[in-house]
């Protein structure tokens, strides 16, 4: 576990962003240590990649500052920052059909020269963060040839690339199966104990995070709901408040961390509803 | 496993400057003034080192090659360069396939500076180029720093600001442009046409003189940002979580892809396509990386306007057909094969 005591690596306080008239952010204070898994959960809308643009300074605050190792955001150029600071974002929008590793050799372009090539080191990087992200094998294969889950790995192994100190992560589970879904959370687990790096990752499923964050932060309407360990987010009347879902939480039986069974059992008590109904009937009660 | 992939890289650039190599012999020894093998080339090569000391009178066949010919070869090899490379540039500056030389208002601004020029008269020369050249090149210019001014008001070099202030700053171009015309007599119009449509006849070593600073610079600085356009080319966000400072960039390759294709303009006014099909047609032979892509749509766009400019001149007997016009016809045959091509595939180019 992190300690406590030791410095964030990014620390975010009193975030606000808005979208024209619209808040998408409002008085958020966030802080990613070394070692640590940080989970950033919450319905749609919540703000989470908003919050991940936040952190990374390219989206325009309202209020508040990011700081990056102690010093602000916005001293920092974009190349220094890309060494400190790996994002895997949401969407990938690839113009043309780069192969996966040159791809991956992206991650190292912030380290060479202005008219320098890859050096060896950088190669030996770029194979190591395709090793670790398993797609060694696809290294020729053109991004037009690649799954959705196969591309969104060549993008995790292009910020691991990267060997930078932070590693934020906007749902890259997104195409994922579940196997997929749980390697890639254990190599998030074990990179961030293993080289001490300060992960936060945006995710969609309350499960998974809370078998495998150190802390999590629960989002609502741009502001955080609930903030640390899994068992003291992860309760049945936050996700009720937040999710509008009806759940029972368990302990694992072998982790003893939360789990969380989903129950539609009020669904069912309204014949010929769908869930909409069934959700407006358990908020009258 | 990389470096033969290397070494085929290598090889493929190799072959596309033997072939432009070629292409440029056979454009020199071809025209409707005779056709001149290699030995006669030779030969008058050899007169014209010797005849170094002024005075002494080239025969008529070293005249043709080396002041009509010789300087149009150079000339289409640039300009094939310039807008080869401006398209790639364009391509990856503005996230966008079907981007091209001159996206940015370049060709709109070039026809109403030589449309003005030509108001004044298009004989004038102005430092051994034709006016309406020199006033092409401004207006070129001038509408790609409008552009700019425009889109920098309304919120950074967003790709899609970009191309709307793109949009309308060429529209009021052309607006002007069409107006200027219709109160122009024929006879000043004419050439104002005839060079709008492209065209690389009657220019000599001034123009090829004018150009090159424009082509070395523009390639050296693509050539340095290889690494930017690759990132580029996966996203703005994605490239700024690499590292590239893409406000700063932008404006860079933006001002290096308009130098490129307001002096292709400005020598051989607007020659349509080519900035948009050789990136696309090296991209199949290359691949996307940009490091191989430049030096490969460099060579390609020489070859492709060497052998449109002598279909151009050779077409017709007697008389030659805008280089524009040819490009177009090349541009149209390409996208339908790409069409037929991708229908039923994923559809990215």
């Amino acid at each position: 576990m992190a300690d406590p005591a030791q410095d964030p690596i990014l620390e975010g306080a009193g975030l606000e962003v808005w979208y024209g008239p619209h808040p998408a952010l409002q008085a958020v204070n966030i802080s990613l240590r070394r070692g640590e898994l940080l989970c950033v959960v919450g319905p749609n809308g919540s703000g989470k990649s908003t919050l991940v643009k936040a952190l990374t300074g390219i989206l325009p605050l309202k209020r508040g500052t990011v700081q990056l190792l102690g010093a602000p955001l916005a001293g920092y150029s974009r190349t220094k920052l890309s060494r400190l600071l790996a994002v895997v974002p949401q969407t990938t929008a690839m113009l043309f059909s780069f192969t996966a590793r040159q791809i991956v050799e992206m991650g190292r372009y912030p380290f060479t020269g202005l008219w320098e090539t890859l050096r060896p080191e950088d190669r030996q990087r770029v194979d190591e963060a395709m090793e670790l992200a398993g797609v060694a094998g696809l290294a020729s294969r053109r991004a037009d040839c690649l799954s959705g889950g196969e591309l969104q790995r060549v993008i995790l192994a292009r910020a691991l690339a990267q060997r930078s100190q932070a590693l934020l992560l906007d749902e890259p589970m997104l195409h994922l199966d579940p196997g997929r879904q749980i390697q890639i959370f254990e190599l998030l687990s074990s990179l961030a104990s293993s080289e001490n790096l300060g992960i936060l990752c945006v995710s969609h499923d309350l499960n998974l995070a809370a078998h495998y964050a150190h802390r999590i932060v629960l989002l609502s309407r741009g502001s955080i709901y609930a903030e640390g360990r899994p068992e003291v987010v992860l309760v049945e009347s936050s996700l009720y408040r937040v999710y509008r879902l009806e759940t029972r939480i368990i302990p694992h039986p072998q982790t003893g961390r939360p789990l969380i069974l989903l129950s539609g059992s009020r669904f069912h008590d309204v014949p010929d509803a769908g869930p909409g109904a069934g959700i407006t009937e358990r908020r009258t009660v | 496993m990389r470096a033969p992939a290397r070494g085929r890289k290598a090889g493929m650039l190799a072959l596309l400057l033997a072939i432009l190599l070629a292409s440029g012999l056979i454009s020199l020894s071809t025209g409707q003034g005779g056709i001149y093998g290699p030995l006669d080339i030779l030969q008058t090569l050899r007169q014209w080192a010797g005849s170094a000391t002024p005075g002494e009178s080239l025969t008529e066949s070293a005249t043709i090659l080396f002041y009509l010919r010789l300087p149009r070869v150079l000339l289409a090899v640039l300009i094939g360069a310039n807008l080869a490379l401006a398209g790639a540039l364009m391509q990856s500056l503005f996230n966008n396939p079907l981007a091209e030389p001159y996206i940015v208002g370049a060709s709109s601004g070039a026809s109403l500076g030589a449309v003005l020029a030509a108001a004044l008269g298009a004989q004038t020369m102005v430092y051994g180029l034709n006016i309406m050249a020199v006033a092409a090149f401004l207006g070129a210019l001038a509408a790609t720093f409008l552009v700019l001014a425009v889109a920098r008001r309304t919120g950074g070099l967003a790709s899609n600001t970009l191309l709307l202030a793109g949009v309308a700053v060429g529209g009021l171009m052309q607006a002007l442009t069409s107006l200027l015309i219709l109160h122009s007599s024929p006879n000043q119009t004419l050439p104002v046409l005839s060079w709008l449509m492209g065209n690389l006849a009657y220019r000599d070593w001034n123009y090829v003189l004018m150009l090159l600073p424009y082509t070395l610079l523009g390639a050296v600085i693509a050539q340095g940002s290889w690494k930017m356009l690759n990132r580029l080319a996966c996203g703005e966000e994605a490239a700024l979580y690499l590292g590239v400072p893409v406000v700063r960039a932008k404006a860079i390759l933006l001002l290096a892809a308009s130098l490129l294709a307001a002096s292709a303009v400005a020598a051989g006014g607007i020659i349509g396509f080519v900035g948009l099909m050789v990136p696309h047609w090296m991209r199949r032979f290359t691949g996307a990386d940009y490091a191989v892509l430049l030096p490969a749509c460099l060579l390609g766009g020489s070859i492709l306007l060497l052998w449109s400019d002598l279909a151009a001149r050779m077409m017709l007997p007697g008389r030659e057909i805008p280089i524009g016009l040819v490009t177009g016809v090349l541009g149209c045959l390409f996208f339908l094969y790409l069409l037929k091509e991708k229908s039923g595939d994923s559809g990215k180019i």
